[in-house]
């Protein structure tokens, strides 16, 4: 941490500072930051979970239609090329 | 529809850039310029509880609507690289009624097992929060049933349709 870059020291002292009047966000070092930190952390496995559940079954059901079952489709006629 | 492997891939590859771009839609539609459907609303409330913890909860699903579009921004990745897979094949039939098909059917799909999953199995957040809120999920399901049956049609091929051929590669409309 201390051997960071001085640009690097820049940047987080410009965060700090644009950062301090709004103290509710979760870096802040304000009460109300504080208290957002703690919510995220609350349960954050299983909101984590709760949240990329339907993308899994999604995709689960985009593999079912992608390997052909159940569902039998009329095929688009592709023409072959003109050369062949 | 997608009887052969390249028409399942490029629809499968359509149903998942469906679910990010419907996200998307749904994301800044909903979650940021109407502000309702955040996801985590059912357990940090926004009204009905104090000014200070209302804006702690704001915040908390903030956080959690970026984790959604962070989801979202990976199914719009997958589903690129899929497009792209299916694109370099040169006689994959790149049918444009396929695809659009496929993404309405994607996005429907998904907010139809998104309102099953959050809204009703788990009930972290509902699409308005309220005592009243269940007309709006049922609502939400009903677009989904109807995005993926407008994109199913879609998706059909027409009686008689003859793809077009460009030189390089086999393309039906």
């Amino acid at each position: 941490m201390l051997a960071m870059r001085p640009w690097l020291w820049l940047y987080v002292i410009a965060t700090l500072l644009i950062a301090s009047p709004a103290v509710a966000c979760p870096l802040c070092a304000s009460p109300t930051g504080q208290q957002v930190r703690a919510g995220i952390a609350t349960d954050f496995g299983y909101h984590l979970a709760a949240i990329g559940l339907p993308f899994v079954v999604f995709l689960l059901i985009v593999y079912v239609i992608h390997s052909g079952w159940p569902l039998k489709f009329r095929r688009i006629s592709a023409p072959s090329r003109s050369w062949e | 529809m997608a009887k052969t492997r390249d028409d399942r891939s490029l629809f499968a590859a359509g149903m998942v850039l469906g679910v990010g771009l419907g996200g998307f839609v749904d994301g800044i539609v909903f979650h940021q310029l109407l502000q309702v459907h955040n996801m985590l609303s059912a357990r940090y409330p926004k009204t009905g509880v104090d000014p200070a913890i209302a804006l702690a909860n704001v915040e908390i699903n903030m956080f959690w609507d970026g984790m959604f579009h962070a989801f979202t921004w990976i199914m719009t990745v997958v589903g690129l690289v899929l497009l792209w897979n299916v694109a370099q094949r040169q006689r994959a039939p790149l049918s444009t009624r396929l695809f659009v098909g496929s993404l309405l059917t994607g996005w429907g799909a998904f907010n139809l097992v998104e309102g099953i999953i959050d809204h009703h199995l788990i009930g972290i957040h509902h699409v308005i929060e309220g005592p009243n809120h269940l007309p709006w999920d049922l609502a939400f399901l009903g677009s989904g049933i109807v995005l993926l049956i407008v994109g199913w049609l879609i998706a059909q091929p027409r009686r008689g349709e003859a793809g077009l051929e460009m030189p390089g590669r086999a393309v039906a409309r």
